[in-house]
């Protein structure tokens, strides 16, 4: 049964992050402040307010919007919010007592730390119980919005997820029925850098910056097959660190590649070193030499 | 060591007795018969053609010339001969063909004695092209029910293999068998099936030769637009043959399709049977040879097809000598 409630869970979490279920907001009035004094809700949620301090306090929404009168201690008041805007709410007992309350037309989020540039982009968040269909916008420069894929349809609840190829630099928000989600720029990086040196047999890797999951591939040249030939993949840990050990053999050529997956197109490629003493080499692959230049060769140069 | 050679030295050790037999009650037949039966075997040989993708040009590049390719356009379907264990059971390459640079289009070296008696147990799996096909051998004896050709009215099962269907050529490595010869697909599916690699080769030895400390296996055909050598094409691709100096190396060469082919290998010769050096030879379709000579040449050398645009079709590869 506990097996069964946690792949519930699980499965839960996939459809939609948990911040994303939340379909009524409470703040808290624990002392002379609120808390939390800022929050974000989908139109059509209800916020509460707790009173959770000895003294009477009250809520005031958007200068006179909405009032809540006196709520004495432990008491509360319960608002529904059905348009987007900004809600500035204020206690008139303790007039230094402020916050503010955002109501948007849909949520929208991107994973933590950055996602490489052209690999797949995870956006989801929350739109009103009810909507039938989003549409994931990506920004095209000069303030305009382009469709990022098919429109998609939220679960029951509002709750969305959706994969798109990640672009540096893009804004991504997601357009429903009540209006536009907040723009959001995810951290994408287009470029991957890999350092690697040798110590001893010990070749070392750093990759920076290092997305979660990126593998790395330890490859030999086969100077007699003309090729790389790889020898061990890991995943590279949370500093994007890895080091693998040189097998002796013959003099050649080593070098790392990072792939998002194993046996994916390679995103980028170390320096080439010399396995005898870890000095940078050229790229082998570069050396099958098209002819001296003006004695051209059919496909000798625009195809390498 | 060959798989069939074990199940042969059996064999031959009865095939010894029942002519012991027959020497006892036939003693001028024993005559003929008493000095083979010292050494001749049985060898059991299990072949299927099954469809293959191949990729012609698997590190994808023409180094000499610096030209790069796709996986598309080097990698095709095709149907090939591939050995197997007996009653087909799993798919096998022997360890002197895995030196011999056999690769997985040309079908298994099939490796024999003048006098030995080769079971061919073929079958068809082909189910890429699901048409019929055959094994046709150059150099040996055989009954016309072996031949493996296809001809209406005339030939048997063995002509023509159904898919799913077997059949058991029966050859014999004769006198006039010592060297290397092709097989082939012989069906009414031959100029696909050739083209598309369904050969290889047989290398007999002479009753008391030894046999060489290196052999490798030169095919040449074309393939899909590339010329290829065991069906792969541009050095780093086509076998590395490597030696030793001091061993003694044997070049099996042969060649498929509708060219003809000039084998030459760099800083080395060999001699013709009347003594005269030669270090270039021609050879058309279905022509086969070998050559062999001591190594003393250390290095790294070319070997290629001396028909230049062979040669920058594919046709050539990489031949390493160690001291």
């Amino acid at each position: 049964m506990r097996r069964a409630a946690i792949i519930l869970a699980t499965a839960a979490a996939l459809a939609a992050p948990a911040a994303a279920h939340a379909d009524s907001e409470t703040i808290s009035m624990p002392g002379k402040f609120f808390d939390p004094a800022r929050s974000t809700v989908v139109a059509g949620d209800v916020v509460t307010w707790k009173n959770a301090d000895f003294a009477t306090h009250d809520v005031r929404v958007a200068a006179g919007l909405y009032d809540s009168g006196p709520i004495l201690r432990s008491g509360s008041w319960t608002q529904a919010f059905d348009r987007a805007g900004e809600y500035p709410f204020v206690c008139t007992l303790h007039a230094f007592m402020s916050g503010n309350l955002s109501v948007v037309a849909a949520t929208i989020e991107a994973p933590q730390g950055p996602v490489l540039a052209g690999g797949p982009l995870r956006l989801s968040g929350r739109a009103p119980a009810g909507t039938p269909a989003l549409t994931v916008e990506r920004s095209v420069g000069g303030g305009a919005w382009a469709p990022a894929g098919d429109p998609v349809a939220p679960g029951p609840d509002g709750g969305y997820a959706v994969s798109t190829p990640a672009l540096a630099g893009a804004s991504y928000r997601v357009r429903g029925p009540a209006g536009a989600s907040p723009a959001l720029t995810p951290a994408v990086t287009a470029r991957i850098d890999v350092h690697v040196a040798l110590h001893g047999r010990h070749l070392e890797v750093h990759a920076m910056p290092a997305p979660k999951g990126l593998k790395a591939t330890f490859e030999l040249y086969r100077r007699w097959r003309f090729r790389w030939a790889e020898q061990r993949t890991r995943k590279l840990d949370a500093d994007g660190m890895e080091h693998f050990r040189l097998p002796r053999g013959p003099n050649t050529y080593a070098r790392v590649t990072l792939r998002a997956r194993s046996g994916g197109p390679v995103l980028v490629a170390s320096r080439v070193l010399r396995t005898r003493n870890g000095h940078t080499a050229p790229d082998p692959d570069a050396a099958g030499a098209p002819m001296p230049s003006g004695e051209g060769h059919p496909g000798g140069h625009d195809t390498h | 060591m060959d798989a069939g050679q074990d199940h042969g030295q059996l064999a031959a050790r009865f095939r010894s007795i029942a002519r012991g037999l027959a020497a006892a009650a036939l003693p001028a037949l024993a005559a003929v018969l008493g000095p083979a039966g010292a050494h001749a075997a049985t060898r059991d040989v299990w072949v299927a053609a099954v469809p293959q993708t191949w990729n012609a040009v698997p590190n994808a590049r023409d180094v000499m010339h610096g030209t790069t390719f796709t996986r598309a356009q080097t990698t095709f379907p095709t149907v090939v001969y591939r050995r197997y264990t007996k009653d087909w059971r799993k798919p096998v390459t022997l360890a002197y063909e895995r030196r011999a640079g056999a690769t997985q289009l040309t079908g298994p070296l099939i490796r024999a004695r003048v006098g030995d008696e080769l079971r061919i147990h073929f079958k068809n799996l082909d189910t890429l092209r699901e048409a019929p096909h055959s094994m046709h051998f150059h150099g040996v004896e055989y009954e016309p029910s072996s031949d493996g050709i296809y001809l209406p009215l005339h030939s048997g099962k063995g002509g023509a293999v159904m898919p799913g269907r077997t059949f058991t050529y029966k050859l014999t490595a004769g006198r006039a068998s010592a060297g290397v010869w092709p097989y082939h697909d012989h069906s009414q599916s031959m100029e696909d099936s050739i083209a598309g690699g369904m050969y290889g080769a047989l290398s007999i030895a002479g009753r008391d030769e030894q046999r060489a400390d290196r052999e490798f296996l030169v095919a040449f055909a074309g393939w899909h637009g590339f010329q290829t050598i065991d069906g792969r094409a541009f050095v780093g691709n086509t076998p590395v043959f490597r030696a030793k100096v001091g061993e003694r190396v044997q070049w099996d060469v042969m060649a498929m399709g509708d060219e003809f082919h000039t084998f030459h290998v760099h800083g080395h010769r060999w001699r013709t049977p009347d003594g005269t050096p030669e270090d270039t030879r021609g050879l058309g379709p279905a022509e086969s040879f070998r050559v062999s000579w001591k190594e003393d040449a250390p290095g790294t050398w070319l070997y290629h097809c001396h028909v230049e645009t062979h040669m920058m079709q594919g046709m050539i590869g990489l031949y390493r000598v160690d001291r």
